[in-house]
């Protein structure tokens, strides 16, 4: 009987559990060619039931669930007279997330453009999520931008956001 | 217990769209009347007493509606939830700090709009996801830069809430959109300020469009509680 109440009472408790983060980089990120880059997140904003890396690449999810993740990235000529496009995607494990991948161009009259792509994905615990980019060039990345001015915020080059949509634990 | 399960697993409206779930629901359901009835010979009420019972219906009441992610466990006075857009052409000031205004209010619950339709305050303390859209224009055909927005916190900007779009002549309209989670307290306020290089660069709105199309807003802003 004891069992039951416990088993129960663990549900519940391990139910209410909730599971969010937010980070971010302020930095200027290039991909690397062909196989491209991880992007790194050198910043938290928020951070529950969820780990950053070592390498701060990619987050490491402590509770299984579906979850609602959006990327924002500010893809950026790097370099005067470039004009091409950069893609980005979501990797589970390492591996591309079908359709999860945005593609934007930049030219030399418009050098920085603003990609976001929100995404409904099941993760386990111990699942690794990250953002992948690559590009037609080494000067076209990912730009950060130093508070614009006084009454403004820094524009991060990227924030990763990411939170349990199913509140409650699937059994 | 005699009114706790069958109650809930009656009002749900999600049991559809969890059909497993409710499989599973509806299995512990064949379980409850044997508990309901006190059958002494009966499943695991052979182990259990009165009070017991108690205890057992109360985490099955409680269990049961997170197993089919029944959101009718959540009071009404914690939800909060708000959208709000605005069909109005704004142009930024180049001298002083300025905050984009949404005149159409779609659905507000747990939040209050100022007068000047700029703030939005909080009633509910949580962690909130934001989602805006910023439709950026230039109003000049030979004018090019690009337009800043980011969001406040009590009058201060929300460390990496910015975010930068350029347009141009071969590009005279952008759509900025973020996502972004903020933890808020009762009486915070939330606005969305703007910055542009140009006078003639700002957020525009398209109206009375052909073919039934929905009217183009030039910022639409949607918060709600996660957690």
């Amino acid at each position: 009987m004891r069992f039951i109440f416990f088993l129960l009472l663990t549900i519940q408790l391990s139910a209410l559990e909730e599971a969010y983060a937010q980070v971010y980089s302020i930095s200027a990120q290039r991909p690397e060619k062909i196989v491209g880059s991880l992007l790194i997140s050198e910043e938290i904003s928020l951070m529950k039931n969820f780990e950053l890396s070592p390498t701060k690449d990619y987050l490491i999810c402590k509770k299984k669930g579906i979850y609602f993740v959006a990327c924002s990235i500010q893809p950026a000529a790097l370099n005067l007279g470039i004009n091409g496009h950069l893609g980005a995607w979501f990797e589970l494990n390492k591996k591309p997330i079908e359709a999860s991948t945005s593609r934007i161009y930049v030219t030399e009259g418009s050098p920085i453009a603003l990609i976001t792509i929100p995404f409904i994905i099941k993760l386990n615990e111990g699942d690794t999520f990250g953002t992948r980019i690559s590009s037609t060039g080494y000067d076209i990345g990912i730009t950060y931008i130093n508070a614009p001015s006084n009454n403004e915020a820094d524009v991060p080059s990227y924030v990763l956001t990411i939170y349990k949509v199913n509140r409650y634990e699937e059994i | 217990m005699q009114n706790g399960i069958p109650r809930v697993i009656q009002k749900s409206r999600n049991f559809e769209i969890c059909a497993q779930d409710f499989n599973q629901a509806l299995a512990n359901a064949e379980a409850i009347p044997v508990i309901h009835r006190g059958n002494a010979n009966t499943g695991i009420s052979r182990f259990l007493n009165h009070k017991q019972y108690k205890y057992l219906s109360l985490l099955f009441a409680c269990t049961i509606p997170s197993l089919l992610h029944c959101d009718e466990t959540v009071p009404q006075d914690q939800v909060a939830y708000v959208e709000i857009s605005s069909e109005k052409t704004q142009i930024p000031n180049p001298n002083e700090k300025s905050l984009i205004y949404a005149e159409n209010v779609s659905l507000l619950k747990n939040f209050e709009i100022s007068k000047d339709r700029t703030s939005l305050t909080c009633k509910v303390d949580g962690i909130y996801l934001i989602g805006s859209g910023t439709q950026v224009g230039i109003l000049n055909p030979r004018v090019s830069g690009y337009i800043d927005s980011w969001f406040e916190l009590n009058g201060a900007p929300i460390p990496a809430s910015n975010s930068r779009q350029y347009i141009s002549q071969s590009a005279e309209v952008a759509l900025m959109t973020n996502a972004f989670l903020i933890e808020l307290k009762v009486g915070d306020v939330i606005r969305t300020g703007f910055s542009a290089s140009g006078p003639d660069i700002g957020i525009v709105a398209f109206t009375n469009l052909p073919n039934n199309e929905p009217d183009i807003v030039s910022f639409g802003i949607s918060l709600f509680k996660i957690y």
